[in-house]
Order: structure tokens, then sequence, then C-alpha cells
């Protein structure tokens, strides 16, 4: 039975997927992609929101395997010996990291010092993992799920339990704190205990945190690896039955060093425990680039976490990022098996291999888009020069009522330099000079489309599989985002009303009506209600107002890429202000980057970035990128950001010591700088 | 110590007008005590300016009404609780036992954790909360920059590792936030209920249910709950909307204080109730609009200020 609702209503974020739906809403494409995340070995996923961190994280949780085995269902895993493992794991969001900044003290204000507070979270997060591990375990005693103990190598009985627990008090990793416990139970409860503990003295509901707690304070890492040491001499666990360690949302912690002015100790504390390289346990963390990038101090310590060495890093970014060969690019497979579970749990039954292209169709080609845009005024899409000669003029016009995009390539290649000429030596139907330059005419289209739709008043139309991929950039929330706001579109119009069996094609003009609506909607609501969301969105606002200016009064098409802009990573290393702005939008997904070779002589290494390709529509920009972006400076993007009034047009040279705090700029630079602290301004 | 009879003060100099409502309408009665006056630094922002300005002429106006340097405290708007922990404690140890707090322009991350410490202090014998009407609101966005979803201080979880709630509450106001960022926390499908400031007044009603749409999916995608319409002021039938909804308090609650204050007050005094369940979620503002509210609303010349007797005799009203 079809519903007559949104297939693509529901979040696609994992915490809220109920692990039963998880089973048929998850996609096993992206495994072919993260496979490392089923080796031995720390393993980092990085990631914008919504590239899929948490939902590979969730594959991970007992819950889920649970799920996949009750409705009788494959794991998305296939190696029998990638299947045998078990977790533990903690939500840095859920589990209220956040607490541990509120009883800082300062300014000599009673409170426990930095460094304490940084030792009491590590103290919480071991116990906090231990204690999830053991539950875990526990969730195994239900004895219909035997079968799955033997797939995962796991020998669990209340009474090896009990046993069990006795070693485990007894290892000297606590410190005494867990002596003369005699049952699994009390192990739990003891655990739990000082949990709880913690939480009260975090909520003020005691005054003090005992000196028993004080004085047993455990190193990072070692508490959950004695444990699976313990159960693997005990049998319990298999020595080659995996245990990874799930650390999610790990920029919770940058968040909190940055609101209290901690440094960075607690990512440190994070990353000591994968410098540990401990083979007992294998860590799997999730958490945004900007996290990673500005720490790799391993705590107490004068080293630093090496990728390869102590961690591999699978960045979701990159593996599903738009790439130069199309036919290997991820993203398509994967949008659109996920497509197909979407409207299969709705009741329809697509064709798994093209569902996307069958609902959504195919890009309309560019030639037709350009006839869509001008409409029957073809001449109003012109900009026509008043010294041309009239014939060049007519021919134009002329031109324009049967291919206004080529008339538009016409006017173009009229205004670059050398090619005036064209104005006199008016070219014969079908011979004109730029259809011969194919590479031009392609970097150009949708600058040309741009400039048509421009003239027209009409809105960008995006449309077909391939533009809805480019659009989502890799992204599946983005994907999903899209599709929703389609269905929705289809759902209000008259086609949408009629509820059928049969899947839907959705016409051009209702996706792009979806389209502009995702879009809109990405800028308006999604970007302003992330951290520092309001900025970053002044931000957004600025930068694509600048780009489309430059594209929308380049009449000569001569800088088709200037929907992206470039600087010298010479240039950004020396404006830590404007570096840390760029990189927290792009950590959130609002810009993108990457490297940028350089086609100047100084052959400087430069980094180009480029808006969202959702935010495309919003702003009325191409999404593609061509050569070459804009090529700036920190400078000029200072003048730029300006008006933001996050960003002085001046990069400042020291900070001011202004009487009052709401001139200072510390707080401000105190989100990024972690050496910064800002409390106790007046 | 303030003399029998007097009642010490806990508000705030803000770049509001009806900072001083409270102050103004004790002002001639002559019962004012000691006062802790919270003074909040925002985040830097394109209002800095305007709001340091207002916050100036504001604390102008309260020294005529007897507030003194001493008797403010300069807070960020993200303090460490700890800090404002220590001087809401200091400044109760020497109370007479009378006081009042003016949530009026208090940060609910500052009054939350007030009214928390004051109903847990054995020296307050009474307690009456106030809160200011302004003449209006800005029609532009109201803040910037909100924090994450996250607990509000002194209100984390209880648990060692936090259960899902069984029900979720929100309370509509102005200003939007990401209800997904709630659901990306929790693993069910949770029911939410919706309290809706009732009667309100254009352009309030086409505010609130903007921002309903706005947290219940794009593109009018989701079904929106059927509201429970609560008068915005009034505070004890809020709570005991809360009651039912979380069969007193048996349920436990995700509580979402994003609408009036007086429902945030009922919202902090269920979580503050012994043995309750529950937790609050919020998205601090690091920063606001100069014009969040404007001026002060009055009746016969004088500030319209509501007050409500929370603990009357050492006796808790809500507990």
């Amino acid at each position: 039975m079809i519903k007559i609702s949104n297939p693509f209503a529901e979040s696609t974020l994992t915490e809220h997927i109920a692990a039963e739906d998880f089973v048929t809403i998850f996609s096993p494409v992206i495994l072919e992609e993260a496979s490392a995340l089923f080796h031995q070995g720390n393993v980092v996923l990085a990631g914008t929101p919504g590239t899929g961190k948490s939902m590979l994280l969730a594959l991970l949780k007992p819950e889920t395997r649970i799920a996949y085995f009750r409705a009788n269902a494959d794991f998305p895993v296939t190696q029998p010996e990638q299947r045998k493992f078990i977790s533990a794991g903690i939500n840095l969001t859920k589990a209220g990291a956040q607490d541990f900044g509120h009883r800082l003290a300062v300014d000599g204000i009673a409170g426990e010092k930095p460094i304490d507070l940084t030792l009491f979270f590590a103290d919480f997060f071991n116990y906090y993992l231990v204690f999830d591990l053991l539950k875990n375990l526990e969730t195994y005693l239900d004895g219909t799920l035997s079968q799955l103990q033997n797939e995962k190598g796991l020998h669990i009985s209340a009474q090896a339990l009990d046993q069990v627990a006795k070693k485990i008090a007894s290892a000297s990793c606590w410190f005494e704190y867990l002596d003369g416990i005699i049952n699994f139970s009390e192990l739990i409860k003891s655990i739990d205990r000082r949990l709880t503990a913690y939480r009260s003295y975090f909520n003020f509901n005691t005054d003090e945190l005992s000196d028993e707690i004080r004085s047993s304070k455990t190193a990072i890492g070692e508490p959950i690896a004695t444990v699976v040491s313990i159960l693997r001499g005990e049998r319990i666990i298999d020595n080659d039955t995996s245990v990874f360690i799930r650390v999610d949302q790990v920029e919770e912690l940058y968040h909190l060093e940055a609101q209290y002015g901690l440094g960075s100790n607690y990512r440190q504390v994070i990353n000591k425990a994968l410098a540990m390289r401990d083979k007992r346990v294998s860590y799997r963390l999730g958490m945004r680039h900007y996290a990673l990038e500005a720490e790799t101090h391993v705590f107490g310590t004068a080293s630093r976490l090496e990728e390869e060495r102590d961690f591999f890093i699978i960045n979701l970014d990159n593996v599903l990022k738009r790439i130069e060969n199309q036919k290997n690019w991820r993203f398509p497979t994967l949008a659109n098996d996920i497509f197909a579970r979407r409207l299969e749990s709705a009741g329809y039954f697509p064709n798994k291999d093209s569902a996307v292209r069958d609902v959504f169709g195919v890009p309309m080609p560019r030639d037709e888009l350009a006839v869509k845009y001008a409409g029957k005024a073809t001449e109003r899409i012109l900009d026509l020069d008043q010294d041309w000669p009239v014939a060049w003029k007519d021919f134009l016009k002329d031109l324009a009522t049967e291919a206004p995009l080529s008339a538009k390539f016409g006017e173009a290649w009229a205004r670059q330099r050398g090619k005036a000429d064209v104005t006199v030596n008016i070219p014969h139907k079908n011979e004109h000079p730029w259809d011969q330059k194919r590479w031009w005419v392609k970097e150009r289209n949708e600058h040309a489309l741009m400039l048509i739709a421009s003239k027209a008043g009409q809105r960008l139309i995006w449309s077909g599989d391939i533009d809805l991929y480019e659009l989502s950039g890799g992204n599946v929330h983005v994907f999903i985002a899209v599709c929703r706001h389609i269905w929705q579109a289809w759902l209000r119009s008259e086609s949408g009303n009629t509820v059928t069996h049969q899947l839907p094609k959705i016409d051009f003009s209702i996706q792009a009506t979806g389209v502009y609506d995702a879009s809109r909607s990405w800028f308006e609501k999604v970007i302003p209600h992330g951290f520092n969301g309001s900025s970053r969105q002044r931000i957004v606002r600025e930068l694509g107002e600048w780009m489309v200016k430059r594209m929308a009064t380049d009449k000569a098409m001569s800088n088709p890429g200037h929907n992206g802009f470039s600087i010298t990573e010479e240039d950004l290393a020396n404006d830590t202000e404007l570096a840390n702005w760029l990189n927290l939008a792009t950590g959130f997904g609002d810009l993108v980057t990457r490297p940028h070779t350089t086609k100047l002589r100084d052959r400087k290494l430069r980094r180009k970035w480029y808006l969202n390709p959702i935010l495309s529509p919003y702003f009325r920009l191409p999404h593609v990128h061509t050569k070459e972006p804009i090529y700036t400076s920190t400078v000029e993007l200072r003048k730029v950001l300006s008006v933001t009034s996050l960003i002085g047009e001046v990069k400042p040279q020291k900070r001011s010591a202004s009487k009052s705090s709401v001139h200072d700029d510390a707080g401000q630079l105190n989100l990024f700088n972690d050496n910064q602290n800002n409390l106790g301004k007046s | 110590m303030s003399t029998p009879g007097e009642w010490d003060v806990i508000g705030a100099v803000s770049f509001e007008e009806r900072c001083n409502g409270t102050l103004e309408t004790m002002h001639k009665s002559k019962k004012i005590g000691r006062k802790l006056f919270f003074r909040i630094n925002d985040q830097p922002s394109m209002h800095s300016e305007k709001i340091y300005e207002k916050t100036q002429a504001h604390y102008v106006v309260a020294q005529k009404l007897g507030l003194q340097d001493n008797e403010i405290c300069d807070l960020d708007i993200m303090f460490p609780a700890g800090v404002a922990v220590f001087a809401v404690n200091n400044f109760l140890s020497q109370s007479n036992g009378n006081v009042i707090l003016d949530i009026s322009c208090l940060p609910k991350r500052l009054f939350f954790l007030c009214l928390k410490l004051i109903l847990s202090n054995k020296n307050v014998k009474n307690l009456v909360v106030s809160y200011s009407i302004p003449e209006s609101y800005t029609t532009e966005p109201l803040a910037l920059d909100t924090d994450p979803l996250s607990t509000l201080p002194l209100f984390g979880p209880n648990e060692a590792r936090p259960s899902d709630p069984q029900v979720i509450i929100i309370d509509v106001g102005y200003l939007p936030f990401d209800l997904k960022a709630l659901r990306a926390q929790f693993s069910s499908r949770i029911p939410e209920k919706v309290l809706l400031p009732f009667p309100p007044g254009p352009p309030s009603f086409q505010r609130n249910w903007r921002f309903l749409l706005d947290i219940f999916g794009e593109a009018e995608t989701q079904v929106i709950p059927e509201p429970i319409r609560v008068d915005a002021r009034d505070v004890s039938y809020a709570f005991d909307v809360i009651d039912d909804i979380t069969c007193a308090g048996t349920l436990r609650a995700c509580l979402m204080p994003f609408g009036p204050k007086p429902h945030s007050l009922a919202m902090a005094l269920h979580l503050i109730r012994p043995g309750n369940k529950n937790q609050a979620q919020y998205t601090q503002p690091k920063a606001y609009h100069y014009d969040y509210s404007i001026g002060l609303k009055r009746m016969n010349d004088m500030p319209e200020v509501y007050g409500y007797c929370i603990k009357i005799n050492n006796k808790n009203l809500y507990e």
C-alpha cells in the first residue's frame, strides 16, 4: 500500500533511527569505502555533518547487530572474521561532556583547576566506556541471542560474568576503588556510583567530590584495555574478537575547550588513548575535520599523533566527493541505493539500479535549458554593446530566437580579447567560431546560463539525476533533504494528488521548485542552527554575493570559474583569524575546500574554496567548478567579509587592551585560539 | 543582612529597559534589601555597540533606584557555572530569607541556575519570582550564534548513562532551534508535546506558528503536534500541564524551554522538584539583538510586573 506521505520526511540522523529501521534504511554501499572500520587499529571517521559518520559508528553498536539478527537480515559486513566484534561507546554530547566546564575556577573563585578537570574527564571517560562494555555484554545473556554470541566469539553467562567481575575489580588500574567486589551486579553498581558522583558534583547537587574519587583517578585508556584483557583471559571474549571503542561527536570537546578557554587538553586526552596503540582495543572516532586538524598533541607528552601510525583516517568527504572521472564516483551508487530503500519502505517497487533516474530523469540539455529561460522574448537575454555594428547585433538577435545559448556565447566571444573581429566578419549559420572550441563552450555553459536566466528574470533550474547528485556534493543528508523538498513540491502539485502504486516521474519544473526550497532551507535554517551559525551564515552570504557579483558582471565570460576563490597557503597561515573562520565554515560544510594547483609563475601552494553546492540555487550561482577561481588575498577577503562585523578590514596586529569587553575582540578569537581565555572580562 | 520585612533582589542590569521594572516597582515601597544584579557580556557581535550603550543607560537608571557598584556581578554569557554559583550562594548566605528573583532579563542558563540554588538554600523562607512585560519585541532575529543544543548548567544528566526521555515537551517562543539536533541524541520515536502561549496578540501569534513550522520540518513535510494552549503568564497552569503530560513526574521528560519566561519558570520548577527524572535542553544564544525587547509596559504609570509566589514560609508551592 502506498502511504500518502513523503518517503524522505524521516530524518537521516542516526540516533533518531530506531535500530529496527536501521536494518532497512542503511545502505551498505558506503561500507566499500570504509572497510577499515572493521579491521584492527584506530580509525578516525572524519567528515562534515551528514556524511554518515554516526551511521557507520551505529553499525558497531550491539543493538544494531541484534536488530539485524532479529530481523533475520544479512549484516552488511560479509567477512566472518570482520563480523567478530563487540563494542563500547560514548557519544560525548549525550554523555554531557560540556558539564565538565561548570566547575572551572575563574579569577581565584572556588572551583577546579583546568588540569584537574581534564583528569576528571579522563576518569569519567574510562568508567563510562567500561560501564557501557559491561552492560553490552550483559545484553547477550538473553538466551535468544546464543547464535549471535557464537558468531561474535562471545561466551557469556551470568556465572562467568560474576567470576570475571572479581578479577576486573582487583585490577591495579582502579587504584583500589573497586576493591572487595564479589559479583557482576556489584561491579556495575560501583561504576554507576562513581559516574553518578561525577554527575552530582558537576550539577552542583553536592559541594564536594569525595577524596576516594580524587585519589583514584584512572589513566586514560587503561581501564578499558585492562578489562578487555581480563575478558579475553577468562575466555568470555575470543582472542580474535575485536573490541571497538566508539567515540562520537569528538567536536563536542572542541566546543567545551573553546567555551571555557581550556586550551586543547580534552582532545589531547583522547589523542593519548589513540597514541597508546594498544592492540587490545581499537578506537573508532567520529568527528568533524576541525576537531582533529587543529589538535594532534598527545596529552602530557611532547609528541603528536601521526596518521598511518597511530590511526587511519576515513575522510568521508573525500570518499564521496565529485571526482573528475564520473564513472568512478561512488556517491551516485550510494544515493541511488538510499533512494530506492526509502521508496521501498513507502510501498513502491523501484528498480534498485535506476530509481533516481526513473523518478527524476536526466538533466535537461543545456541548450534546451537556455530556451526555457529565454522564453518568447529572446532579445532580452542579450546584452549588446552600443558600439557594435548593427549587422552583428541583428545576427545575435536572430540567433537568440533559435539558439539563445549560442547567441550568448557569441556575445561573450565578441568581448574576448583579440576576438572582436567577429562583429565585422559575421560567421555563417552553423559556422560559429565558438562552436569549434569545445572546451571553451563547455567551461562556460553554466556561466552563460546564469547570465541568460538573470537577464530573463528567471530562477536557475536544476533537475535530473546528475544535477541532484552534484548539488548534494557527496552528502547523504543534503541528498535526502533535496529529495524531501522535491517530493513535497510534487505532493502539492496536481500530479501528486493521485495516489497510485506507480513510481512517479517528476517534472523538471517541480524538481526546480523543490531544489530551490531545499537550498533556501539550507541557507536560512540549517546553517544558522549550528555552532556559531549566525556568524557562519553571514560569512556565506557575503562570499556568495561577492562571487555572484563577479560572475554577473563578467559579460565576456572570461572567468567562468569565479564561483570559487583561491588563496596562497602562506597568506592564509599569516592570518589565522580569517583562516579559522574559513575552516569553521568548511567544517560545517558551508564551504568546500581543496588544494589548488596555481597557474601563476610563483608556483606557491594554494587552496581554493567554493560554496556548498546546495547553496548554489539560493545564490543563483553555478555549482560546477571550472577553471580558474578568483585569485584573491586575505586582504581582499577581509574587505569582502568586513561587513559581517566578524572580521575587520585590517588584520589585528596585537590585541587591544580595551576597557570594555563589548569592544574587545577577545571573545571572538577565543573560539579558535586555544590559548585564549576570555573569562573574567568585565 | 537586610532587615526583617525587606526583600533581597536578584536581577540583571541589561540592555532591555524592563530590567529595572522590579526595582522601580519596589523602590516606592522602600522594602528593598540587598541586591545582586548580573551584568551579562554577550559574545561580540554586530549589536555590541548598541548593547553596551543601552546597558549603560539602564545602569544609570538602576543606580538612581539604589543599585550600587558592589552589587553588580559581571559574567560572560557562557560563564562557567561555578562563578555564578559562588556569587548566588554568597549572596544567599547573608539573606534574611526573603528573596525576589527577577527573571525578566536573566538568560535562561542563569535564571534556571539561580532558581535551583535559591530553592535548595535553607536560608530562604520566601521566594517570589518577578517578570516585567516589555512594550514590544523586535521583528528582526532576536539572537545570534546559538550554542549547540545542550543541557543547562546544573541541569545535566543525573544518571550514569543517560536514558532516553519518554516524552519531549517543547515550549514555543520566538527563538527557533534545530529540533533535528535534539532528535539526533535520542534513539526512539519519542512523542512530542508542544506548549503554545495563548492567547497571543499579533504579531506573536504568527511568530509562534512560524517557530512551529521552523522546527517541525522543512517544507511542511511533517505533521505538527496539536499544541496545548497555555496562557503566556500563567506559571501554575503551565506547571500543571507539564505535570499531566509527565504523569506527575513519573514519565521521564525532556523539557525545551524556548517559550515565554513564565513557562520556562514552570519547567525549571519541574526540574528542581525532588525525585524528578526530567532533563532540559536549550540552545543558549551567545549574542542578542539590542532591541530584543523594547520599552517597559506600564499600567496606571506603574511598570507591568508580575510576581509569582514560589515559596512562602518555607513551603515550596511547586513541590
